[in-house]
């Protein structure tokens, strides 16, 4: 059995020169949870997963394994494994030698090794290829001996950098489950670094959204989607446009917001009559009606499989549709909009 | 359209490189067929073959002389073909080690001072030929010299004394320390950090992932600089040239070759001397291809841009190393420093440190060597033959590079191993291999061409063969830049230009050239200035014409003249070895800092 621990941060910055690249981040990690770290490129994630495995010394703040101050440790003494984004095999060795470098260090009897490394790559599904270089693996092969090398010291913490990213759809599809469900098995804590939402969501229990070194929420895949906890996390999590207006209304957690035309919308920030105000509309929250609703007219309409996705000029609004049926570009149609949410500019 | 002119590119390559390498070096293999009668008994001459007992009698003593202990190291007199094997592998080996504990101490270790130990461990890479081989001698001299001086300075009873041979490794162990440690360097600093990280993680301590990852994957770096230190070695005629008062320290292959060259202005060839020419290629060729095991020299020939290795905080051991690496450095540079000082000084011959400097001695001297006709007629020889050979140098580079990456077929390989070949070439052998050919040749011609026979003959006109020879030895500097430029260009980029109706020639100056110009620049920059400091076939060839003011000298051989003429030759050696440095740092400058590619490599 594995002991696993719990990671929390406190006001963990890492700043090179005036540029924060991770800014006073306050995070809790459960033992046993798999959490995704998900944000765009260069925000903060990878340096932040850094932090936590002891490659980089934290500006300031402090990091902590089930309660123990680990910020001055070294990454050797962390009892953590890093798969980095490229997986750094290491070319000169074969993948048996590659997964059992860390129980030599450990020093482990050559039979239990042998043992212990043949279980691991039975559980990732290489079982006979030990004596293979990395070079002659697939993409896939090679990101699960990658997976094996990390997850045979028995880490208390599995710190997985873009692990997928690498690969082609289809296996990023399929390796995304493999991944869950090993870190499952294994009832292991690992923080799962990626900038693809669909991929988080698919992997963890719960999801930090970070933009510009810092936090922005934290919560289940369902809460991130359901309720955006700011424009950022609205406009990042699922195909959304953001439209300024301003509010005409309000009813409770409701408000209007004239953007060119009415929208309601859910105040998820408080809001005023009169404030500016950006309404976030997803692009599954528009759809098509015979009567009522917003004329609009189509720009554009591409079959993406199963639905149309479709271009709406809605008075000079540009906004995104979907729709079982191909319009006409140029046709008026009708829309309505439910689920819109509203936040301060 | 591309396939003709690729074809056509690849033609004039393979045409070039069999005429003026292959063709030259398989004339000495056919010349020692032809003369096995003669040779054969040579080789069982102790004179040049000798492992009995008595040749280590006299390698190494220490006696006490009064209260002083008095250390003597001459080296094994193995005779002339195992004294070039062994002190060979004597540099190799101390280069490649304390290479690697510069290369190290630099690339893992955050300490103050580093930047400055990063440039003075590379200073000696400006070659100043003979003035710091003498500067070594002075510093070595048993009786006055600078090491014992500082040792009787510390009050330890000990004199140092080392000569012959010992001296000639020794001293070749500094000149080429820079050519291992930035090669070692390069390839430690190509290895990919997170691959360290990884192994930091699973728990290596530092020193233990240098070990199991980065020195692994660096093993064909280092294996690359033990056999470059180990063929500049074998080849090098300073050294033996400066230390020939010792008569071990001419019982050397290259000084054997060299010598010949200076007494053969009869126009004689001798069998002797084709024999050690060949076996000098042979041990060359054999290095080089050990090597190709793990990796082709051809990658360490080019410009490299260079990832920031992952770097520790040292603990006990790391200060141990930046130490010594502090002590070796500096030691390796002094007598680059010492050389430049010459220039200034009064006297230096028989004191620890130069005395009588002023400036006014130094510009004096800079303005004897730029306006006496004798001097002046070797730096207008070395800058005649330089552009010249530049200019050749950069249209084969470009056609050889665009039809070793273009072609599709088994003859761009061989083009490409053609091409990158001279590195592994002693200069001493492409010498011989040109004076031995082109004699008979310019014979056989007098008859019906007495012009061409003119031109082409060695002793006549060596300008003709060191041209070429320099076009050969350094093409693989411009090969390997602009072939690397090449590789970078996606061929698409030409594919655009050819579906737009241009052809091939104007795709090539419209598109091709202007995207690689840095690589151009870069490759002919460097071809040109180790062509400035090439010493191989400069004091060989260059010196087949006499010392008369029409000379065909270059810069290099007048220093070697100088050097082992008059005291004050040495100061006007020295004179024109700070010119040769100017235009060496500021083709450095220039390369670096203008062209923004890495000087990484050096012949």
């Amino acid at each position: 059995m594995i002991a696993v621990v719990s990671v929390r941060t406190e006001k963990l910055t890492k700043r090179y020169g005036d540029i924060y690249a991770v800014r006073d981040v306050d995070l809790e990690v459960r033992d046993g949870e798999i959490f995704a770290v998900l944000g765009p490129s260069g925000c903060g994630k990878t340096t932040l997963l850094r932090l936590i495995a002891g490659l980089e010394e934290p500006s300031s703040g402090r990091i902590y394994f089930d309660g123990r101050d680990v910020t001055d440790l070294p990454t050797q003494k962390r009892n953590t494994a890093v798969v980095p984004q490229t997986w750094a095999l290491w070319p000169h060795m074969t993948v048996f030698d590659n997964v059992a470098y860390g129980l030599k260090l450990r020093k482990l009897p050559r039979a239990e090794i042998g043992a212990r490394v043949r279980r691991m790559l039975e559980l990732v599904g290489l079982s006979g290829l030990e004596r293979r270089r990395p070079y002659e693996l697939s993409g896939g092969q090679q990101q699960r001996v990658a997976l094996a090398r990390a997850l045979v010291v028995e880490p208390s913490l599995l710190l997985l950098d873009e692990p997928l990213a690498n690969l082609d759809a289809k296996l990023r599809l399929e390796l995304r489950g493999e991944v869950r469900r090993i870190a499952k098995e294994l009832s292991i804590t690992t923080i799962y670094v990626t900038h693809d939402q669909e991929e988080a969501f698919a992997v963890a229990d719960r999801v930090a959204v970070m933009n510009a070194g810092s936090v922005r929420q934290v919560g289940s895949p369902e809460e991130i989607y359901r309720r955006p906890a700011d424009v950022f996390v609205a406009s990042f999590i699922g195909r959304a446009r953001a439209v300024h207006g301003v509010v005409v209304d309000r009813s409770g957690a409701m408000v209007t917001v004239d953007v060119g035309f009415p929208i309601n919308a859910e105040a998820v920030q408080d809001l005023a009559v009169g404030e500016r105000a950006v309404v976030v509309v997803r692009q599954g929250s528009i759809h098509m009606v015979q009567d009522g609703g917003i004329a609009c007219r189509v720009v554009d309409a591409r079959f993406l499989g199963g639905t149309y996705h479709v271009d709406l000029d809605c008075g000079g609004v540009r906004l995104p549709a979907e729709s079982d049926s191909a319009p006409r570009p140029g046709e008026l149609v009708r829309v309505a909009i439910k689920g819109a949410l509203a936040y301060r500019p | 359209m591309r396939q003709r002119f690729v074809s056509a590119a690849l033609a004039a390559g393979l045409a070039f490189l069999l005429a003026f390498l292959v063709s030259p070096i398989a004339y000495i293999f056919y010349y020692i067929y032809t003369q096995l009668a003669a040779v054969a008994p040579l080789l069982a001459s102790p004179y040049y073959f000798d492992v009995s007992p008595a040749a280590f009698q006299n390698a190494f003593q220490i006696e006490r002389a009064g209260s002083v202990y008095r250390l003597v190291l001459n080296g094994p007199d193995m005779g002339v073909i195992a004294n070039s094997l062994w002190v060979g592998l004597t540099v190799a080996l101390a280069d490649t080690l304390l290479g690697l504990a510069i290369a190290f101490a630099l690339a893992k270790y955050e300490f103050r001072g580093r930047t400055a130990l990063g440039i003075v461990a590379a200073a000696p890479l400006i070659v100043v030929p003979f003035v710091t081989a003498y500067v070594i001698r002075i510093f070595l001299n048993p009786l006055w010299g600078t090491l014992n001086w500082a040792i009787s300075s510390l009050g330890i009873p000990l004199r140092v004394e080392i000569r012959g041979l010992a001296a000639v490794a020794l001293a070749q162990m500094f000149l080429y320390l820079p050519i291992a440690y930035l090669n070692i360097y390069t390839a430690v600093s190509r290895v990919d950090p997170t691959l360290e990280e990884v192994a930091n993680n699973l728990g290596a301590s530092g020193s233990r992932a240098a070990r199991d990852i980065v020195l692994r994957l660096a093993t064909p770096g280092i294996a690359a600089a033990f056999t470059l230190v180990f063929i500049m070695s074998i080849d090098d005629i300073a050294a033996p040239i400066i230390f020939q008062d010792y008569p071990e320290a001419r019982k050397l292959m290259s000084y054997q070759i060299y010598q010949y060259f200076i007494s053969s202005i009869s126009g004689q060839i001798s069998p002797a001397t084709a024999l050690l020419a060949l076996i000098l290629l042979a041990v060359s060729l054999a290095a080089f291809l050990a090597v190709r095991r793990y990796v082709g020299l051809s990658q360490y020939a080019m410009l490299v841009r260079q990832l920031r290795p992952r770097s520790y905080r040292p603990g006990p051991g790391g200060y141990a190393l930046i130490a010594l690496s502090f002590l070796v450095v500096i030691a390796a540079a002094a007598p680059l420093a010492g050389a430049l000082v010459l220039v200034f000084a009064d006297r230096w011959a028989s004191s620890p440190l130069p005395s009588g400097l002023s400036p006014s001695l130094g510009l004096d001297r800079l303005e004897t060597v730029l306006t006496n006709p004798y001097y002046v007629r070797g730096i207008e020889n070395t800058v005649v033959y330089s552009l010249t050979a530049t200019a050749a140098v950069v249209v084969m580079g470009i056609l050889i590079s665009v039809a070793a990456a273009r072609f599709r077929g088994r003859a761009a390989g061989v083009l490409d191993a053609l091409a990158t070949a001279p590195i592994a070439i002693p200069g001493l052998v492409v010498a011989y291999s040109y004076f031995l050919a082109l004699l008979p040749l310019s014979g056989w011609l007098a008859g019906c061409c007495p012009d061409i026979a003119h031109i082409i003959n060695p002793l006549d006109n060596p300008a003709t063969a060191i041209v070429i020879g320099y076009s050969v030895r350094k093409l693989p500097f411009a090969v390997r830049s602009m072939y690397a430029g090449l590789q970078q260009l996606h061929i698409s980029t030409e594919e655009v230009s050819l579906n737009l109706g241009a052809s091939y020639g104007r795709t090539l100056a419209s598109v091709v050239l202007p995207l690689i110009r840095n690589n151009v620049i870069s490759g002919a920059l460097i071809a040109f200035v180790y062509m400035t400091s090439e010493v191989s076939l400069g004091v060989t060839l260059g010196s087949l014409k006499g010392l008369g003011y029409d000379h065909a000298m270059p810069i290099t051989a007048v220093m070697s003249v100088d050097i082992q003429g008059s005291v004050n030759g040495l100061f006007y050696a020295a004179a024109l070895g700070l010119i040769l440095a100017l235009i060496q740092i500021a083709a450095i400058l220039l390369v670096t800092r203008v062209l923004k590619t890495r000087y990484g490599f050096i012949v």
